[in-house]
């Protein structure tokens, strides 16, 4: 026990907490943290710093975390078995999502709440950091300037990792139609001079003109009714030599899911479509079992993809 | 139906949905009996026993299950 960290113990307390109230699910998360810090215990402790000072931050306890998190596990039940009924998912459309969720303070701070603490504790949305991380070295120079915008930041990890590998950065610009979601990457990323830009917006009514050398687009596709456009939109926005990062997972019923991906090719498929050609991309599969298992049962791919103009 | 029959149809579908043959479930059976019965593939679970019974559970019903009895007197409770 002695050199367990304060981050660690305060996880360990969270863990606690989901093992009392929910043990089914306790078992499916533990099996993943148990893997992922074997892998990568230095990454894992400094993504958990993040988490835990967010936690401090608001001031909530690994009791209140356990429960926001056990609500968004306990929507998931009630979409998952909607969605494994009707092949579909749940949530109509876009304005359905935005009036039901998004515009809903009460149901959007639990929810971000939830989804920041499940970046360390699902393994596929730990590993796809891990994946991005060493991606990102291998297609940019780190002494690069580079331009970045983030659209639908949440968490902001993507960021934080961009300016952590790229000191040099000369602007970030962080776009988020939910205020609640916004608060939490401010905390999170934090400020720059003024650098680091944050636009409380529809991503569609964002009206900078001056392009940009990294786009990153973390989990938004599945959010809209036309993933298509928003992909049209962005290409403009992007420099001619410049690089899309695009994560959205596949098979994934969740309040706010509306557009189904039922594999990963058709996500490429989808980004091809909109004249964008792929350099390199990624399954990150929830469970321990291969991608034609994973389709044939419904099983989330969280796809990852760099990707740049044609 | 007993709750015997019941749990030789459970047994099925375990085996099927986890995709395991050598999956052996009886009326004791825990959660932390069977490896790959986790939250996830418990929605799948319930989905396909509400199939082949054709019943409906709530969510507050499937939310509290933790081992194979609970849910034969859940699907007992549904007249079957
Ligand atoms: C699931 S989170 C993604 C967080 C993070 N980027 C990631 O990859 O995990 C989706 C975020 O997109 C935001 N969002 C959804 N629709 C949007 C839109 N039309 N314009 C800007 N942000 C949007 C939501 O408020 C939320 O913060």
């Amino acid at each position: 026990m002695e050199n367990t960290t304060q981050p660690l113990l305060f996880l360990n307390d969270i863990l606690k907490e989901i093992n009392k109230k929910d043990k089914l699910h306790f078992k499916r998360i533990n099996s993943n943290i148990i893997n992922v810090k074997k892998n990568f215990p230095l990454e894992f402790e400094e993504l958990l710093d993040l988490v835990f000072n967010y936690y401090n931050f608001v001031h909530l306890s690994p009791n209140q975390i356990s429960n926001d998190y056990l609500k968004m596990i306990n929507d998931y039940r009630i979409d998952g078995l909607y969605f494994y009924k009707h092949g579909k998912y749940r949530c109509e459309n876009q304005q359905m999502a935005y009036k039901n969720v998004y515009s809903n303070s009460e149901i959007m701070s639990y929810y971000m709440n939830a989804l920041l603490i499940s970046q360390i504790l699902w393994k596929h949305h730990f590993n796809i950091y891990m994946y991005f991380q060493s991606q990102l070295k291998v297609l940019f120079n780190n002494s690069e300037k580079l331009k970045v915008l983030d659209v639908g930041p949440g968490h902001g990890f993507f960021s934080y990792l961009v300016k952590k590998n790229f000191t040099q950065y000369e602007k970030m610009d962080l776009v988020d139609i939910s205020e609640t979601s916004l608060l939490m990457t401010k905390k999170i990323i934090g400020y720059d001079e003024d650098k680091i830009k944050y636009f409380n917006k529809d991503i569609f009514l964002f009206d900078e003109t001056n392009k940009y050398d990294f786009i990153v687009l973390g989990e938004i596709l599945e959010h809209l009714d036309n993933p298509k456009e928003i992909l049209l939109k962005l290409a403009n926005l992007l420099n001619k030599d410049g690089m899309f990062w695009i994560t959205t997972p596949t098979n994934s019923p969740a309040i706010d899911h509306v557009y189904l991906f039922n594999n990963k090719e058709e996500v490429l498929e989808l980004v091809k479509s909109a004249g964008l050609e792929i350099v390199d991309s990624k399954s990150f599969i929830a469970e321990d079992v291969d991608e034609e298992t994973a389709n044939k049962k419904r099983i989330t791919n969280l796809v990852g993809l760099f990707c740049k103009k044609k | 139906m007993e709750r015997f029959e019941i749990t030789q149809k459970i047994n099925t579908i375990f085996v099927d949905v986890l995709d395991n043959e050598d999956i052996v479930i009886t009326e004791n059976t825990i959660a932390n009996d069977v490896e790959e019965w986790d939250s996830l593939t418990h929605i799948q679970l319930v989905v396909a026993i509400e199939k082949y019974f054709k019943i409906r559970f709530t969510s507050k019903e499937i939310q509290s299950w933790n081992d194979v009895s609970e849910m034969i007197t859940c699907i007992q409770e549904k007249g079957i």
